[in-house]
């Protein structure tokens, strides 16, 4: 076993000396209390502790709160042993998770099992508890979530994400009531990434380089163009370019606090590898489709080279699917058998 | 076309090719819970006496075997004792694919919607997923 490598998938109750454990649990006991029985979204248990963390630490309180920067701003990383989450209907104004018609869905959270031990006489969990209601009071009510959202990101590690959230608000992915709405809405989605992209910073995601003048140069052969905007190609290039961003970005010492162990890094770490790798494929699917009505694409020396890379892939892809279901109605028969062969 | 979604996938539409070949274009996390892998695996084993072809079927669309994690283990038993199903002894292979979809926005495809109706509607068919995401060319 690897060193820092976790050994068992329960270790117990997550008891946290750093009171981590209190600022989630806080959380959720305030937003009830404010609400009136209310169980706070998913939005609200990750912003909250994470800001609370960050504005008690500037205040020369330290909380170790274990957090990452991932596609919808910071993310604590919970005690699942006593975080329970649920789907409800959505009502509105949030968009921390993905929205769209009948996907109007979002995660509220409640606490389960034993509070902390909360002791009135230390100074940090008083703290905590002051500093958490005070942003409810804040933030909590019709459209003041995603408020809370802006605050966050100012404590963002790198400019481009504030300036790449610009871009997801215009496309409607993030920030339904963020005072950035209107001013995004109304904006050139072309200007707007050309601006963000001038933000990337390459150095800290090597991996991403080639990946960033690839989405630029989809948005723009999409976008800027005679015949009718490609809205689809480009915005679904930049949230796949987004994904393996955010992906790229936790692993990062910069994207994460810490107190986030060291297992769960080399995890993030791993799924980046893989998260870029399918935005590779991403825009190569994507530079075959303009491809189709814009010649000029194939005579692009990145985007003709991974149309035509791609178009390669899944080539092979197709044969190797047949020749692997070959006997797929014989599978199924296995697949489909009750198990009692006598 | 909608936005695309996470997916996890059950056992049973691992061997449509029109399906397989479509999840090779759509651009998302797609997972197999370790339960649907063990099944499948049975069958190619069964058949081939390897699982060879199964880990090339797997490798194209970039089907992830996921692991049974202490949440995930948490979840199953918390499914079967909120849709409180008197087989519910049965039904645990189904709760344990449940518990890898458990949460907005991911979807579950399955040829079995029916089992798995405490999800709607983030129950798919393999079909009505094709129709309803379409292909990026």
């Amino acid at each position: 076993m690897k060193p820092g490598r976790k050994r068992f998938a329960y270790e117990g109750p997550a008891a946290d000396s750093a009171l981590g454990s209190t600022t989630i649990y806080e959380t959720i006991r305030a937003y009830k209390s404010l609400s009136g029985g209310g169980l706070p979204s998913s939005l609200y248990v990750n912003k909250v502790p994470v800001l609370t963390a960050i504005e008690l630490q500037e205040e020369g309180v330290p909380v170790r709160l274990p957090y990452s920067w991932y596609k919808f701003g910071p993310e604590i990383e919970a005690p699942s042993s006593q975080l329970w989450y649920r789907t409800a209907p959505k009502q509105g104004g949030e968009t921390e998770e993905l929205v769209e018609d009948e996907f109007e869905y979002r995660t509220l959270v409640d606490w389960r099992g034993a509070a902390p031990a909360f002791d009135p006489g230390d100074r940090a969990s008083t703290a905590i508890r002051e500093k958490v209601r005070e942003l409810l009071v804040r933030y909590m009510g019709d459209g003041k979530s995603e408020l809370l959202v802006d605050r966050a990101y100012e404590f963002a590690p790198y400019d481009f994400q504030r300036k790449f959230r610009i871009v997801r608000i215009h496309l409607g992915r993030t920030g339904r009531g963020s005072q950035f709405q209107e001013m995004a809405r109304v904006g050139d989605l072309w200007t707007q990434t050309h601006d963000a992209f001038q933000l990337f910073p390459k150095g800290d995601f090597p991996s991403l380089e080639v990946g960033a003048i690839v989405t630029q140069r989809i948005v723009n052969y999409s976008w800027n163009r005679l015949e009718k905007r490609d809205t689809y190609a480009a915005a679904d290039t930049l949230e796949q370019f987004w994904a393996a961003f955010a992906s790229c970005l936790r692993a990062n010492p910069a994207g994460h606090s810490d107190a986030v162990p060291d297992w769960l890094v080399e995890e993030w770490d791993h799924l980046a590898v893989l998260d870029t790798a399918r935005f590779t494929r991403a825009a190569g699917d994507m530079a075959i489709r303009l491809s189709k009505t814009d010649p000029d694409v194939r005579k692009d020396d990145l985007l003709g080279e991974i149309a035509e890379s791609r178009e390669a892939e899944r080539q092979t892809a197709d044969r190797e699917i047949d020749e692997a279901l070959s006997d797929a109605d014989e599978l199924q028969a296995i697949l489909s058998s009750d198990g009692n062969e006598g | 076309m909608p936005s695309r979604r996470p997916l996890v996938l059950d056992a049973n539409v691992l061997l449509d090719k029109t399906f397989m070949k479509w999840l090779e274009g759509y651009h998302d996390r797609k997972i197999l819970p370790p339960i649907a892998y063990a099944e499948i695996a049975f069958a190619f084993l069964k058949k081939y006496d390897s699982t060879e072809k199964l880990d090339r079927l797997l490798h194209w669309p970039d089907i992830r075997v996921d692991r049974m994690e202490y949440r995930q283990a948490r979840l199953t038993a918390e499914i079967a004792y909120r849709v409180e199903r008197p087989d519910w002894r049965k039904q645990f292979r189904d709760y344990s694919i449940a518990a890898y979809a458990f949460e907005a926005p991911t979807i579950l495809v399955t040829r079995d919607k029916h089992n798995f109706a405490f999800l709607e509607p983030r129950v798919k068919d393999p079909y009505e997923l094709m129709r309803e995401f379409g292909t990026v060319y």
